[in-house]
């Protein structure tokens, strides 16, 4: 029985449904009855204004009305994919056709509708199954490597582009063929055609007795397996898998565990990392570690540091490689020569790997490149050096008067003992033994002077002085006796108790440490003299245990204003008038980096006291 | 001679002599002491007892100010030589101190500093005569000369 075709049953049942639009405001003229059961409205609601902002989700809505509007305007028609929300509050996807008729009433979009949401869940799910495909094949341990039917390459993952060494972008189309030794070749290609004859083989393993060529030449023994995949447009394709065979590549498999975790983090890491195993061939290099030396990673895998290095760098890497390869962990910050030929300050690491039988199969090797760091080290250093030096001519200059008067009064002991000495001589008859006395006198003077003169001139001494064992009751001595005379002129006493008589030794700049007593000792002077009533005192003591020498000045001044003088420590902070206050904060960073510590607080009894500490020097070898 | 042992002082009873005497130094007798130095710098001290001594004056070291006090020498010295800069006690303090007790005692004052009133501070501190270090022999023997009026030579 044939009926007629009855297009409004069609249209009336069709799993679509038919719309009249006004294009300019979106305005649904008509809907068929399917929109019903399409988003759960009745009907009567498509009409709504307002209608298209309520189903349509928000995000795809702008696009929905642009469609439509550009439509009209085209006079092309509309065809727009998008999400709309059901009566039910469920999201399906909407596929919109339609094309513009021309009425008396102006422009309409005639078109329907249909539910999407099967077909793009079915997208989505091939996208994922492909996208799952393809991080199944670059995870495989195994170099994998798509050809198509000639064999000419497609597509490999990383572990074939190192066991091949070359790049993924470079090789593709190229032939596989020339990739085996010759004497596979043939053997390879017939791989292909096993499949042409044999419908039904979807793979084939051809086992042990092969081998595949680097680009450098070098053979490696692989097991090859191969399977038909067809491709997206029908065509045949060819996965191949190579498994290295070789003993190296063994020990890759145990490591790779922990070669993969390094990979993950591998790209945003500033340092550069390398796995190198027993055989001293990088097993694996990263992106930073290759570029800093001027390669592509596929060039430094699985090649030896030896032939890659050069002689001179590895034998600058070998004690600490050695060390790693046999367990132990090393830390170094050296220099090493980058491939520019320049000495570059490095931090390295060198961490073993062990195997499940507690074997080293490898060490991880981490470098940070610290020149950076290194040339800030230095600038803030010589900033230091500099500004340490300005700051003791600007205290000697403050004290340029007691330091001539701590010259004459030698050069005076001088004067009058040669005076003394000529008359004693011309005397009748001359007193030879006086005399003698006298010029004894003259000469320790003289040496006297010269000592103040010579204590001066280290002060004065710009840069970085060696660093010298030195005895620590001999350094603060001597500065006692650079302020002699300001003490006497301020009618402060300075007190020395030097405890036990062993000397102390500690290790250091002289002048810089000398600088930091001269400090303390200038502002205890100082702080004192403000003292009406006498005695006015600085007593200095100098002690030590094995470890650390302690050097306290005590005052018995006004002490400090505040109970916890730390302040004092900042630049620009001074208790004088005429002090730029950098005196303290220099000496700070001194006695920091020679170790040690200075603190300041109020004494218990009256008065300011400082405390310096420093480590004591090793016994000399 | 160390402060302590200061016995020589007997054969000189005309300290009013001392202090009256305007008369030109030609004139003069030639002074021979005793002197007493004052200053806290020991090779100072001995450079110059040994000057003076050198010429057959009699000179007594001193390291401070309440030192000399102590030693009772003030009324056996017939000069003093004082360094300005002592602790404890400075050459203007103890100067003051010995006007006290003996006003026209000849003073001379000695600055190894460059103060450019010290000689107007030295003279109205009551200082007789001063001297800046470093000095030559005959400068220290002119300036004991113009303190106490005698030659020393």
């Amino acid at each position: 029985m044939s009926r007629p075709f009855d297009p409004t049953e069609f249209l009336e049942q069709a799993p679509l449904v038919p719309f009249f639009m006004d294009p300019k405001d979106e305005h649904v003229l008509w809907v068929g009855p399917q929109a019903e059961a399409l988003l759960g409205y009745p009907v009567a609601r498509w009409s709504d204004p307002g209608f298209w902002d309520d189903v349509v989700v928000e995000g795809d809505r702008a696009q929905v009305r642009d469609a439509r509007l550009g439509a009209a305007a085209s006079g092309l028609g509309v065809s727009v994919e998008y999400r709309a929300r059901t009566a039910g509050g469920i999201v399906v996807w909407i596929t919109e056709v339609g094309r513009v008729a021309h009425g008396r009433e102006g422009a309409c979009i005639q078109g329907y509708l249909v539910d999407a949401t099967e077909r793009k869940r079915r997208e989505v799910e091939l996208w994922k199954s492909e996208e799952r495909m393809r991080s199944l094949l670059r995870n495989a341990p195994d170099a994998m490597v798509l050809t198509d039917a000639q064999g000419r390459i497609q597509w490999m993952n990383g572990q074939a582009e190192r066991l091949f060494q070359y790049d993924k972008a470079e090789i593709a189309g190229s032939s596989i063929d020339p990739m085996m030794p010759p004497r596979f070749q043939r053997r390879f290609a017939e791989l292909r055609d096993a499949f042409e004859g044999d419908s039904e083989r979807r793979s084939l393993i051809v086992g042990r007795a092969f081998a595949i060529e680097q680009r450098d030449g070098t053979e490696i023994p692989v097991e090859i397996g191969t399977s038909l995949v067809t491709a997206q447009d029908g065509g045949m394709q060819f996965l191949t898998s190579f498994r290295d065979l070789t003993p190296r590549r063994r020990v890759e498999t145990q490591v790779r565990a922990g070669e993969r975790r390094v990979r993950q983090i591998d790209s945003p890491l500033p340092a550069m990392v390398c796995f190198v195993d027993q055989d001293e061939r990088f097993r694996f290099v990263n992106d930073a570690y290759a570029a800093w030396h001027g390669w592509q990673r596929h060039q430094m895998e699985g090649r030896r540091l030896r032939e890659l290095l050069g002689e001179s760098r590895y034998s600058q890497l070998a004690p600490v490689m050695s060390a790693a390869l046999g367990g132990t962990a090393t830390h170094v910050r050296g220099e090493v020569v980058d491939p520019e030929g320049n000495l570059c300050p490095v931090d390295m690491s060198f961490v073993p790997q062990f195997d499940e039988h507690e074997a080293v199969d490898g060490f991880f090797g981490v470098v940070f490149d610290v020149s950076s760091e290194v040339r800030a080290e230095q600038a803030d250093r010589m900033h230091r050096e500099e500004l340490a030096h300005v700051a003791r001519v600007a205290t000697l200059g403050e004290l340029t008067a007691s330091i001539a008067h701590e010259l004459n009064q030698p050069l005076s002991a001088v004067a009058a003992n040669a005076h003394a000495a000529q008359r004693l001589l011309d005397a009748v008859p001359p007193d030879l033994e006086e005399a003698r006395e006298a010029l004894k006198d003259v000469a320790s003077d003289a040496r006297r002077a010269g000592e103040v003169i010579a204590s001066m001139r280290q002060l004065l001494q710009r840069g970085k002085a060696p660093q010298v064992r030195i005895d620590l009751r001999d350094l603060v001595s001597d500065v006692v006796q650079l302020l002699h005379s300001e003490a006497v002129l301020h009618g402060v006493e300075i007190r020395i108790d030097e405890g036990p008589t062993s000397e102390i030794f500690i290790e250091g700049d002289a002048a810089q440490l000398k600088q930091v007593f001269l400090n303390l000792i200038k502002n205890a002077i100082e702080s004192t003299s403000r003292l009406p009533a006498l005695p006015r005192t600085v007593a200095l003591s100098v002690a030590a245990d094995e470890h650390e020498a302690c050097v306290q000045v005590l005052d018995n001044g006004p002490g400090f204003a505040s109970d916890d003088p730390e302040g004092l420590f900042q630049p620009f902070v001074t208790r004088r008038q005429d002090g730029l206050g950098m005196g303290l904060t220099i000496s700070r960073s001194i006695t920091e980096a020679h170790g040690g510590t200075v603190v300041a607080e109020n004494a218990s009894e009256g008065g300011a006291r400082f405390r310096v500490r420093l480590p004591v020097a090793s016994a000399p070898s | 001679m160390e402060p302590g042992s200061a016995f020589g002082c007997q054969w000189h009873l005309p300290l009013a002599d001392v202090n009256d005497v305007h008369s030109p130094h030609s004139h003069a007798k030639r002074f021979d002491g005793p002197v007493a130095v004052v200053d806290d710098d020991p090779s100072v001290r001995r450079a110059l007892t040994r000057l003076l001594r050198s010429i057959e004056v009699d000179a007594r070291a001193y390291a401070s100010g309440p030192d000399f006090l102590r030693s009772a020498a003030l009324h056996d010295v017939d000069c003093l030589v004082l360094d300005v800069h002592m602790p404890t006690m400075s050459g203007i303090e103890l100067l003051e101190e010995v006007r006290v007790a003996a006003s026209k005692l000849p003073v001379v004052l000695m600055t190894g500093r460059y103060e450019a009133d010290f000689a107007h501070r030295a003279l109205a501190a009551g200082a007789s005569a001063f001297l800046r270090k470093p000095f030559s022999d005959e400068e220290l023997f002119s300036a004991i000369s113009e303190a106490t009026g005698q030659p020393l030579l």
